[in-house]
């Protein structure tokens, strides 16, 4: 939304290309269409990011069309994007383009995390978001900022979680307290964290830290939640689980346009390269948001200008030096409060190298021990391991196992994961029919 | 605005406009939405923002429908969606 009305103001055209039927990406999803109060449950930044999807709105006409429920399925080098709506797919030609895919939440394999009722807790979010309704007796189980929001968003709904199951460590904080250098972003992220942990204390809700070995079991629609905290072992009972490693960005569209890829040891997560302005390592793309490398939703509006600027300096529009600077420098504060929470809420060996029983590819039900013995019959990586064991060649394409497999091959073969490599993405990036392929419109 | 019904194997399940099928379906407490193609498994929604495929289900005979993408309608006839289905118009 930000690229577009920065290159909007330049008097370019701009399409923007929707997978959602509304504005507002996953973060400011449904913002504009909720009332005041039921947007004030979700707290300040939602209710300003409303106010975000409305002036997108009111921007959208001759030069600024807005595509929605667009899912797009190929974008080329050549300057050429496919995509969907409802059951027929269009073609047409595009001079620049920025990608905006956004995040994804990291799998976080364990026993019966493919239960139905074991979601992620930004599925709870989005669930509360869109129907207002909030899963009943939920256990949240991980780390990172999103979990504890969630939870207070609950409590603001009037649905209270039943507990916490926290994977961070006493250790975890005192390393990554070494990360942090104060500056005004990170004291009011500080801030926004510890006023929700009070609210959840005042709620007496049940946190567990040190989590580990979580194992889910199902029976008729209810969950018991068996876990280690501390080096005891727990046992509780929950009406929904919600998981939650953290986010990584989304990668599908980077990766199949064969965009240079780097290992972040931080985030444990490939990010494409880019440059601070958000140009990827080919020309006329550029990356904006999280997909860049996570930061926030905050630092992906700076992004969203930054990527425009850097597509209007390249086609030699004029643009305000001191604008650039100053975006630039407002978007590089996010950095140190990432530096804390990718040290504070770092993925655990234990869910993201899961024991051989695991699942860790949901689509075609392969186990983690699947895939080690794939690695010690002499398959080399991730591309091999498809034909050895289909591994990411179900419908997620990858989405969701690929992390895992990287971390899997790695330990197995006893690489660093930057030389594990990913898979190959091809288009089209969302499963479509032949049909629907051999139908498309070409749009002039 | 008063809710709106579809079908759901033998029950009716109410959304309000906007609301996806997984959505409103959630909503009604129901989570089992397919069983998988290789272990037969019950499975439910899972990232319920399009990218995990865990919510496909049968709609208006259509196999494979993302649950989580497709806006809930009046009438619609949404089933589960078995372990083997074939592909293409249904």
């Amino acid at each position: 939304m930000m690229a577009a009305l920065t290159l909007l103001e330049a008097d370019c055209e701009v399409t923007v290309m929707d997978e959602q039927p509304l504005a507002g990406g996953q973060i400011y999803r449904n913002a504009a269409r909720m009332d005041l109060q039921q947007a004030a449950m979700f707290g300040r930044d939602y209710v300003a990011g409303g106010d975000l999807v409305r002036h997108f709105r009111a921007a959208v006409g001759d030069r600024l069309s807005h595509e929605r429920g667009a899912t797009v399925w190929s974008v080329t080098q050549e300057g050429e994007i496919a995509w969907s709506v409802g059951e027929t797919s269009y073609s047409r030609r595009f001079d620049a383009v920025i990608l905006a895919t956004g995040a994804l939440e990291r799998a976080m394999p364990l026993p019966g995390w493919t239960n139905p009722g074991v979601m992620t807790v930004g599925a709870a979010q989005i669930l509360m978001k869109t129907a207002r309704h909030v899963p009943s007796d939920s256990v949240l189980i991980g780390s990172g900022p999103l979990l504890y929001l969630v939870a207070t968003q609950m409590l603001e709904m009037g649905v209270p979680p039943r507990a916490l199951l926290e994977t961070q460590t006493g250790f975890d904080y005192l390393r990554a307290a070494t990360k942090l250098r104060p500056n005004i972003t990170v004291l009011s992220y500080l801030l926004k964290g510890a006023g929700m942990l009070r609210k959840l204390s005042h709620a007496r809700i049940r946190r567990h830290t040190s989590v580990s070995d979580v194992r889910i079991s199902s029976e008729n629609g209810q969950h018991r939640v068996d876990f280690s905290s501390r080096g005891n072992r727990h046992s509780i009972n929950a009406g929904h689980v919600l998981l939650h490693a953290g986010v990584h960005p989304n990668i599908q569209f980077s990766q199949s346009l064969g965009l240079d890829h780097s290992w972040n040891e931080a985030n444990q997560c490939w990010d494409p390269d880019t440059d601070a302005m958000g140009r990827s390592s080919k020309p006329a793309i550029y990356i904006a948001g999280d997909g860049a490398g996570v930061l926030g939703a905050d630092a992906a509006k700076l992004s969203g200008q930054l990527a425009a600027m850097a597509l209007l300096q390249d086609r030699e529009y004029d643009v305000d030096a001191a604008v650039v600077a100053a975006t630039l420098a407002g978007h590089r504060r996010f950095r140190t409060i990432r530096a804390f929470l990718d040290r504070l809420y770092a993925p655990k060996a234990w869910h993201s190298k899961p024991d051989d029983d695991v699942i860790i590819c949901r689509c075609e039900e392969v186990t983690a021990g699947k895939v080690r013995d794939a690695v010690s019959l002499g398959c080399l990586g991730p591309n091999q391991l498809k034909a050895f064991s289909r591994c990411g060649m179900g419908n997620c394409q990858g989405r969701y196992c690929g992390l895992t497999v990287v971390n899997l091959i790695s330990e197995t073969r006893g690489l660093p994961p930057a030389d594990v490599g990913y898979y190959r993405i091809r288009s089209p990036i969302k499963p479509i029919t032949l049909q629907e392929i051999a139908n498309h419109d070409i749009i002039n | 605005m008063p809710d709106q019904f579809f079908h759901f194997e033998d029950e009716k399940v109410s959304f309000e406009p906007g609301m996806s099928v997984a959505a409103a379906l959630l909503r009604a407490g129901i989570v089992h939405f397919r069983q998988t193609q290789v272990g037969n498994l019950p499975r439910g929604p899972f990232c319920m923002m399009g990218a995990c495929f865990d919510c496909l289900l049968l709609i208006d005979g259509r196999p494979n429908r993302q649950g989580c993408m497709t806006p809930a309608a009046k009438g619609m006839v949404v089933k589960r969606q078995p372990a083997q289905t074939t592909l293409g118009a249904g």
